[in-house]
């Protein structure tokens, strides 16, 4: 059996539309004109136990809506859910045993308080006993790293440091599913690495369900094998990650922050994107020429004080998309 | 068709008030950590406590009034409702944030009633607030005004005990007003009615036997009336004074059907959510 199968799910909002200016006001006040929005069109997919799917779209694609959905906040206009056996919207107090969720711009911990005092609070809230919920966290401890956090007021803690400890607090029953929505967001190049090598290893050995919403190619690259992008209320692309890594993702960016003010870079399958004083930026064509290539050739030109190497954007994923006629 | 066995429906009932218990008494230790919040809004409370008394005062030395209580004893009257309001946080702009921030996912997704978490959360800030407002507010008052009100401790100790259970009240139609937010997207402008009734009618600023009899009659039939009144007129030294048994008995009807409201209420406002952001 799937740990989540959804069929024909659809969801429209009605929003209320105003003209601009004080006669479209009154006029709004008086009979108000609304309009049916559609946020999810008739999507179909199913995850199966274990496995860790990336949930992927630009803004107001329906990624949130159908995360919400799943985890029975909102109600659908019509398709039926299955989430672990539950139907989410029916049964949400039964299913929040089952699921976690780490949404990257809200926290569940309390502010002034220890990391631990939340913990305590959600394993008494999730019927944890005592002796369970202290080898739990001890695990987790180890895992994250984070016993040194542990009696540390939130509100001292780094955003990296504080998403370990909000990873641990959606991870301390032991979910079956975990939805990340944008887990790693706002945080530095190393802290996104180790929340991703956390919720990777974790979530293979308790063998939990990952679904998970980011604009980070890097997180579903790291974390998931499976991709669904969505678009527009619909499902774009079911495939592995590998399928889309090879098919969509031909490009890396480079940064160089070089010591001389500026150098004569021409190679095939690198374009400059970007010049300015002792800076530039590299679109590196990677089916045509290697990353490493590339550096050691910029490195044979000039010394660096600085490179970084980068994933498109998103949006830049979906253009390739869009351009290779899947859309 | 299946039924749960009553004994573990019991020891479910008992779990889940366990659980209130440790967010209250989280909520507690939170805001007790806010010592600088926690210390200004109590010299705020203080402060008006004491414009009060002066208030008082001048009506009784001015004869503006034939008061049928003793001077001091209206002023410690007019000190506990102001306390009263200063008791509870707020509570209506919590669950406003929740819906505006669309934090409300993060804790609709959790196995214990969202609303059920605030109020108990509010109910362990509010004890935070209890610990010292009843102890060096009540110093505060007793030294300005210069003793115990007639009623004696006895009368006090009462007035403050009612005074924590009409608090409750109070936090839970904050949260009646703060749940209107998952409708109307803001709360604001439930809780200010809300608070305007409280406030008039509760009699914040004077006893409400002093009111036309009309608005003291319908006072009587709001919960208001148990959250301010009914409590602090017990250090009011007078012959016509509800007891504690008619405070209790009212506190518990107002409670049964606030609870049902609240329920009803919170249900029927879920089912609209159109959770934000993101």
């Amino acid at each position: 059996m799937s740990a989540i199968s959804v069929q024909n799910l659809s969801k429209s909002f009605r929003i209320k539309k105003q003209t601009p200016g004080f006669s479209g006001t009154l006029k709004s006040f008086f009979k108000p004109d609304w309009q049916d929005v559609t946020a999810l069109d008739n999507i179909s997919f199913s995850i199966e136990r274990g496995e860790r799917v990336a949930f992927i779209g630009p803004n107001g694609a329906g990624k949130s809506t159908t995360i919400k959905i799943l985890s029975g906040i909102l109600n659908p206009s019509q398709g039926e859910v299955n989430v672990a056996g539950l139907t989410p919207w029916e049964e949400r107090q039964r299913l929040s045993y089952e699921i976690g969720t780490v949404f990257g711009q809200r926290s569940q911990l309390w502010y002034h308080l220890p990391a631990r005092d939340s913990f305590t609070l959600l394993a008494s809230a999730y019927g944890l006993d005592k002796d369970t919920y202290a080898s739990r966290l001890s695990q987790l401890t180890d895992a994250f790293d984070i016993a040194d956090l542990l009696d540390k007021p939130v509100r001292q803690m780094s955003l990296g440091q504080r998403m370990r400890c909000e990873v641990v607090a959606s991870f301390l029953h032991k979910p079956a599913i975990l939805f990340l929505d944008e887990p790693t967001v706002g945080l530095d190049v190393s802290a996104k690495s180790v929340i991703r090598d956390l919720v990777y290893e974790t979530s293979i050995e308790d063998g939990t369900t990952i679904l998970l919403t980011s604009h980070d190619t890097g997180d579903m690259e790291r974390v998931c094998d499976r991709v669904i992008l969505i678009d527009e209320g619909q499902i774009v692309i079911d495939a592995p990650v590998s399928k889309l890594r090879s098919s969509y993702i031909s490009r890396k960016i480079i940064t160089l922050h070089m010591s001389v003010s500026d150098i004569s870079f021409e190679m095939q399958g690198v374009e400059i994107a970007e010049k300015a004083p002792h800076k530039m930026v590299l679109n590196v064509d990677t089916s045509q020429q290697n990353v490493s290539t590339v550096i050691e050739k910029a490195l044979s030109l000039a010394s660096m004080r600085d490179i970084s190497i980068e994933d498109p954007p998103m949006e830049d994923v979906l253009r390739s998309i869009y351009k290779n006629g899947q859309g | 068709m299946v039924r749960d066995n009553p004994q573990k429906m019991k020891s479910d009932y008992l779990k889940k008030l366990y659980v209130l218990y440790v967010f209250a008494k989280t909520s507690f230790d939170d805001h007790m950590g806010h010592r600088l919040r926690l210390f200004f809004r109590f010299v705020m409370c203080v402060f008006f406590m004491f414009v009060f008394i002066e208030f008082w005062r001048l009506i009784a030395r001015e004869n503006f009034i034939d008061l049928p209580f003793p001077v001091d004893d209206v002023c410690w009257y007019a000190c506990l409702t102001q306390m009263m309001l200063f008791l509870s946080p707020r509570l209506f702009i919590s669950i406003d944030q929740d819906v505006r921030s669309g934090d409300i996912s993060y804790l609709l997704i959790r196995p214990i009633s969202y609303i059920a978490m605030r109020v108990s959360e509010g109910i362990g800030a509010m004890s935070a607030n209890a610990l010292l407002y009843y102890t060096a507010g009540i110093a505060c008052v007793g030294f300005y005004i210069g003793g115990l009100p007639s009623t004696g401790w006895v009368g006090l100790g009462t007035a403050l005990f009612f005074l924590y259970l009409g608090s409750i009240l109070h936090l839970m139609y904050q949260a009646i007003s703060g749940i209107t937010a998952l409708w109307l997207q803001q709360a604001e402008a439930f809780y200010r009615i809300y608070q305007k009734i409280l406030i008039v009618l509760g009699g914040l600023y004077m006893p409400i036997p002093l009111y036309p009899d009309w608005l003291y009659t319908l006072s009587k039939f709001t919960p208001v009336y148990v959250m301010m009144y009914g409590p602090a007129q017990f250090v009011l030294g007078w012959d016509n004074g509800e007891s504690s048994a008619e405070i209790l008995g009212l506190l518990l009807f107002w409670f049964a059907v606030t609870i049902f409201l609240l329920g009803w209420f919170y249900r029927a406002c879920v089912s609209r959510l159109e959770v934000n952001g993101g």
